[in-house]
């Protein structure tokens, strides 16, 4: 797991700067931070939320619906620029997508900080954002799933949801979202239930029962439950939570590498009430030079590099360097951070791993546990990439636990997996996020343990940390302003030759960082070139084409020269030139005939 | 394209006439409906025919239109008519429903999905669907066979997929190879504008033919078999012309000339599976689905799970086109379905001379994200596109070499082609005058030419093909109880055991579908109100009795792998007595059922 390691090596020393200090002290003890889903906003908050960035600053925010979602919900866009965003000319925009997966509303609260911080800066006025919507329009989708994030706050039951609300009949027996989790015990969740089965594989482990992992049988192990997602078998079609309600991850319904036969990622790319009038709106839009996706898949975290990574060779380094600088502007904003406080709750005492009375079952084992690695396969930002040929890329904005500074003499938190997790449940948040695995005697399968994890309270920070994290991707984002291309042309060299014949030469030039076409937009040729046109009417041109297109002009100064040679009748006066591609802008010219 | 020359010169005041001779002589374009006149050779069908239409004709989108609503008008207890979406221009994409209501509602029968002209410039493919629904609605209660089929059979019929390519086809100039795209407009020069510079008729004849200028160092001659034709000159000889391509001006001042044309995508690459983007595929659009028109083909299709069969008419070349597109998909074509699949693919080549039987990656080249990939590999459907007309079939006696159409030079057909057709397939050269190129002479194929059959051989490809998709629609399922056994295991407990077998080649799930889970399984179920179920299940062992017991236990018992020609037998082990009812439901056979007694 790269990235939790990573997350590891790249936040803990920071949040131990911050609290090097207070850990000498020995702090006092502190309330536990309010965990997910306090301070997270749910549909109307979101909406409300908008419209008031709107009414605040009505020419620099539109905000329209792209859509409605599978219950009706709309797809609401931000749309910001200078002067005017409403009345525009066809600039280079961005695109900011988040929670395309119903559990993942980190991205949402992000997404609208973005909004607030851009818009707040734009009308201070702070010189570097003026500049920045000078030239580019961004549209943020703060909320692509807004039925599963719904569903995902509601709460009652509180139960993990990364999917749409697009009903599926995953038994394929006739009746859709049927048989899905439910809250058997009453505690207002539906967690992860233990039983014991005669085909399972898991035991807890003996050093923390609450961890639960696959025996060894190598070294004896003798396995002690299967594990499932608490319910019952809702149809009586001897099957549990086998045909829970929704959906289709929104972020594995994109052409590239469609994950087809999967019903999850539903019959067709880009053919969901949410992601199609997205898709629609990217191909119908050749201005967009980036995408982003606040998501749970993460290509910027940790350096892309070769073999895992998927882009181009000569792409590569590219994307190294938006990496190196997305970390940068973490750690800078990190500086700033909220200290992380141990705020030690109650530690449950663990349950005995006494075996739970023999059950067996045939059914098929739903995880107890989302995966926090998730595939590739489908997602937005990687169709990007690869078909259009966009700089794209996914950040999932929290990676791990955040702990407090080791203080001396006092052992080092588990530095991976389910341990660290247990250690921030115990230490930071006071126990709030792991409910202790209790006995229940379940309907049809006479006692099972139930516990586990709070829904989203792994992919999604305490309310606290929320401010540092828009910080550091709102100075990311005001650094991509100097990264992407643009379009510049030199001094127009024009040598009267005799005769009416005109020699006229420039340069134009990439002074950004980024080309102005990635290697693999060449590749699929889904990128407009730019297109060079010298405009001179009633002239005759004697050499050079009156429309030249460059494949590509590469970033940081590369550059293209350009020479015609022109016969022009006596009382023309000028002629112009003009520069134009899409994801970079125009530039344009007009030159006098001396 | 290669293109005759001929001597004589044309004025431009004389093209109406070459039309005129093209309508009467074949009837190609235009028709009023009100001429609609009894058609066939039957007299006794004559007499009783309710909507007179001809085939010796083409129909543009309105004649269409019409003919279709008549259609439905006559014959309103089988033929239903319904817009199932529309075109980026706004025309509707029509579609009959064709069955016997009486014996059940459309949806609970198999059915077969039939379509055409999704290539818009592929006109004869909407003629060939009208023609099949035509012939089905007046010959119910006539023809045995034909009764049959529409009791117990649904035909979902839309003539055209691509109504926009058809009507610019029909109305604007053409080759006859152009209007293939919808007309979403499309930057195929990527210069940042779309649709900006199609062909130009120079002559104002309706045609798009070839541009010629005599040069006497030119590379081109005419051909001493037929001066007509231009032919390359002999290295070292010098010819008589230069080629300038087909007619056109460059109206976008880029220095190129017909290098946008209207639309520029193809509509059979943009179906969801293997779909692959542009770079990869050409013409496959931004992302599957994206055109109203194969969106709205894809979700009526997935709306009808009773669909298990589809016919997808094109031109040209004499082909019963089958899946796999590319070699990369060989993997969703299980055996058991080839076997099937070719078995009547070689059916229809008996019914359809100069066509064969073949599969698309194989013997005519790749396709990603075609239609019929689609409904076969996403949805099991047995799945044919056939490509009507193979210029052989002008002459009767083609050798045929491997190839559809090959045997003989292009020469020899083109030659007896002009003493049947009288020369209406040509446009001879004449001079006009072009912006750029000065002086020049154009002329050619006719848009109505080579793709398209004459009229005299236009009924016949109509019936044949709607000869061989009702052949395949015979061949849906159709499944029958077989035996049933009724056991006593004692006083109070029973043992009911049934087989059913399906008794057509096309069994009710395929194996793709079984394989990848498409769509319901068949399910078969023993119920009765003093009955409970103690087991159930398939038997894996008729004579050990070894059963596949289901979870449960339940009175449905699932066929994932459906139900072929070999018998399928279920077993329930009952307490009670009393009547019981057991059925059978497949999404691509009619319901069954059977009332048993339990002693």
């Amino acid at each position: 797991m790269p990235i939790f390691t990573l997350a590891f090596r790249l936040l803990i020393p920071f949040a131990g700067m911050a609290t090097l200090a207070v850990a000498q002290q020995a702090p006092a003890p502190q309330p536990a931070p309010a965990l997910f889903p306090a301070g997270y906003a749910n549909y109307e908050t979101s909406t409300n939320a908008l419209q008031s960035v709107q009414k605040r600053y009505p020419t620099l925010v539109r905000v329209r619906s792209l859509g409605k979602s599978v219950e009706g919900r709309e797809l609401w866009l931000a749309s910001l620029g200078r002067p005017d965003a409403e009345n525009q000319p066809r600039r280079p925009a961005i695109l900011i997508v988040a929670n395309l997966e119903a559990d993942h509303l980190v991205g949402t609260q992000v997404a609208l900080g973005l909004i607030e911080r851009l818009a707040a800066a734009a009308a201070e006025p702070n010189a570097e954002v003026v500049s920045f919507l000078d030239r580019f329009t961004i549209h943020i989708l703060p909320r692509l799933n807004p039925d599963g994030a719904e569903r995902m706050l509601a709460n009652r039951p509180g139960l993990d949801h990364r999917l749409s609300l697009q009903p599926l009949d995953r038994d394929r027996d006739g009746r859709k979202s049927e048989d899905g989790p439910d809250d058997l015990d009453g505690d207002g969740w539906a967690l992860t239930m233990r039983v014991h089965d005669l085909k399972s594989s898991w035991i807890a482990d003996a050093t923390d029962p609450r961890i639960s992992r696959k025996a060894d049988g190598n070294h004896g192990e003798q396995a002690q439950f299967s594990l499932y997602t608490e319910g019952r078998d809702d149809d009586a079609d001897g099957a549990i939570n086998e045909d829970a309600p929704g959906g289709i991850n929104l972020n594995r319904n994109w052409p590239h590498r469609w994950p087809e036969f999967d019903p999850e990622a539903s019959w067709s790319p880009g053919i969901e009430p949410e992601t199609r009038p997205l898709i629609r709106f990217l191909t119908e839009h050749p201005e967009i030079a980036l995408v982003w996706t606040l998501s749970l898949n993460d290509t910027l975290k940790a350096e892309p590099k070769k073999p895992g990574s998927t882009l181009d060779d000569a792409d590569l380094p590219l994307f190294a360097e938006l990496s190196r600088r997305y970390n940068v502007a973490l750690t800078e904003a990190a500086k700033t951070a909220p200290a992380v406080v141990a705020a030690p709750g109650q530690t449950p005492a663990p349950i005995t791993p006494q075996p739970l009375p023999l059950k067996p079952l045939n059914a098929n084992a739903a995880p107890a546990d989302l995966p926090l690695e998730t595939s590739q396969d489908g997602a937005l930002s990687e169709w990007a990439y690869q078909q259009l040929g966009l700089v794209s890329f996914a950040t999932r904005i929290w990676v791990g636990p955040d702990l407090p500074a080791p203080v001396e003499g006092q052992p080092a938190p588990p530095a991976d997996g389910e341990a660290r997790w247990l250690f921030w449940n115990d230490q930071v948040v006071g126990g709030q996020a792991f409910v202790p695995f209790h006995r229940f005697e379940h309907p049809t399968l006479g006692p099972v343990e139930l516990g586990g994890w709070k829904p989203g309270v792994r992919v999604n920070p305490p309310a606290d940390r929320l401010p540092t994290l828009i910080d550091g991707h709102f100075l990311f984002l005001k650094n991509l302003a100097g990264l992407l291309p643009t379009l510049e042309l030199g001094e127009v060299t024009v040598l009267n030759r005799g005769d009416g014949l005109f020699e006229i030469s420039t340069v134009l030039t990439n002074p950004g960082y980024l080309p102005t076409q990635l290697q693999q937009a060449i590749r699929t040729g889904e990128s407009l070139p730019v297109v060079v046109k010298l405009t001179a009417p009633r002239g005759l041109l004697l050499t050079g084409q009156p429309v030249v297109k460059i494949d590509r002009l590469p970033g940081s100064g590369g550059n293209r020269s350009l020479k015609w040679l022109i016969q022009a009748p006596a009382d023309l006066k000028s002629v112009d030139i003009e520069a134009i591609t899409p994801r970079a802008g125009s530039v344009r010219k007009s030159v006098p005939l001396r | 394209m290669k293109r005759p020359s001929r001597s004589i010169k044309m004025h431009r005041d004389m093209t109406p006439r070459i039309l005129l001779a093209v309508g009467l002589c074949f009837s190609c374009l235009v028709g009023q409906p009100s001429k609609l006149s009894a058609q066939g050779s039957d007299p006794q069908l004559q007499s009783r025919v309710k909507v007179p239409l001809t085939f010796n004709r083409l129909y543009d989108y309105p004649a269409l239109t019409d003919a279709l609503k008549a259609l439905a008008a006559g014959h309103p207890e089988l033929v239903s008519m319904r817009s199932i979406g529309k075109s980026v221009e706004g025309r509707d994409l029509w579609c009959l429903t064709i069955t016997n209501p009486k014996t059940g509602p459309d949806l609970k029968k198999p059915a077969m999905y039939v379509d055409g002209n999704i290539h818009g410039n592929e006109v004869q493919a909407a003629e060939a669907s009208l023609y099949l629904a035509w012939f089905l609605a007046e010959n119910y209660g006539r023809l045995e066979k034909v009764t049959q089929l529409l009791d117990g059979h649904t035909f979902y019929i839309v003539p055209t997929v691509n109504p926009d390519g058809r009507a610019h086809w029909f109305n604007a100039p053409n080759t006859t190879h152009s209007s293939r795209s919808g007309k979403n407009p499309f930057d195929d020069d990527r210069d940042g504008r779309a649709d900006e510079d199609g062909f130009d008729d120079l002559d104002g004849d309706g045609q798009i033919t070839q541009m010629r200028r005599a040069d006497p160092k030119g590379r081109w001659k005419p051909s001493p078999d037929d001066p007509l034709r231009l032919i390359p000159a002999e290295p070292g000889e010098d010819g008589s012309y230069e080629l300038l391509g087909m007619e056109g001006i460059d109206n976008d001042g880029d220095g190129r000339i017909n290098e946008d044309p209207p639309g520029g995508y193809d509509m059979n690459r943009n179906f969801p599976a293997d779909w692959q983007p542009n770079h990869l595929q050409a013409g496959a659009g931004p992302f599957p689905l994206s055109w109203p028109e194969t969106l709205a083909v894809a979700e009526f299709i997935r709306a009808h799970p009773n669909i298990g069969g589809v016919q997808a008419f094109h031109n040209n070349g004499g082909m019963i086109l089958r899946g796999p597109g590319h070699p990369s998909r060989q993997d969703e074509y299980p055996g058991a379905d080839e076997q099937i699949a070719a078995a009547i693919g070689t059916a229809g080549e008996k019914m359809l001379p100069y066509y064969k039987s073949i599969v698309i990656h194989k013997d005519l080249y790749p396709v990603r994200g075609g239609f019929i990939g689609w409904t076969y590999e996403h949805l099991g459907i047995f799945s044919f596109t056939n490509e009507l007309y193979n210029t052989g079939q002008l002459l009767g006696e083609l050798e045929m070499a491997g190839k559809p159409g090959g045997g003989r030079s292009e020469k020899e057909v083109e030659r007896a082609r002009d003493r049947l057709t009288m020369g209406a397939d040509v446009v001879p050269w004449h001079a006009v005058k072009h912006p750029l190129y000065g002086e020049i002479e154009v002329g050619g194929s006719v848009k109505q030419s080579q793709r398209v059959p004459p009229s005299f051989l236009l009924e016949e490809l109509c019936h044949r093909n709607a000869a061989f998709v009702m052949y395949h629609a015979e061949q849906l399922p159709a499944v029958v109880f077989q035996d049933l056994l009724i056991q006593k295991l004692g006083p109070e407990t029973t043992a009911v055991t049934v087989a059913i077998r399906n008794t057509t080649q096309i069994p009710t799930r395929s194996a793709q579908a079984a394989h990848r889970k498409l769509g319901r399984a068949d399910e078969i179920r023993l119920e009765g109100p003093g009955l409970t179920v103690l087991t159930s299940g398939r038997l894996l062992d008729r004579y050990t009795g070894e059963l596949e017991a289901t979870e449960g236990p339940t009175a449905r018992v699932r066929l994932e792998a459906g139900v072929g020609n070999a018998p399928v037998f279920v077993r329930w082990i009952v307490r009670g007595h009393g009547a019981a009812n057991i059925s059978f439901e497949a999404e691509k056979a009619m319901d069954l059922s059977r009332q048993v007694v339990i002693p």
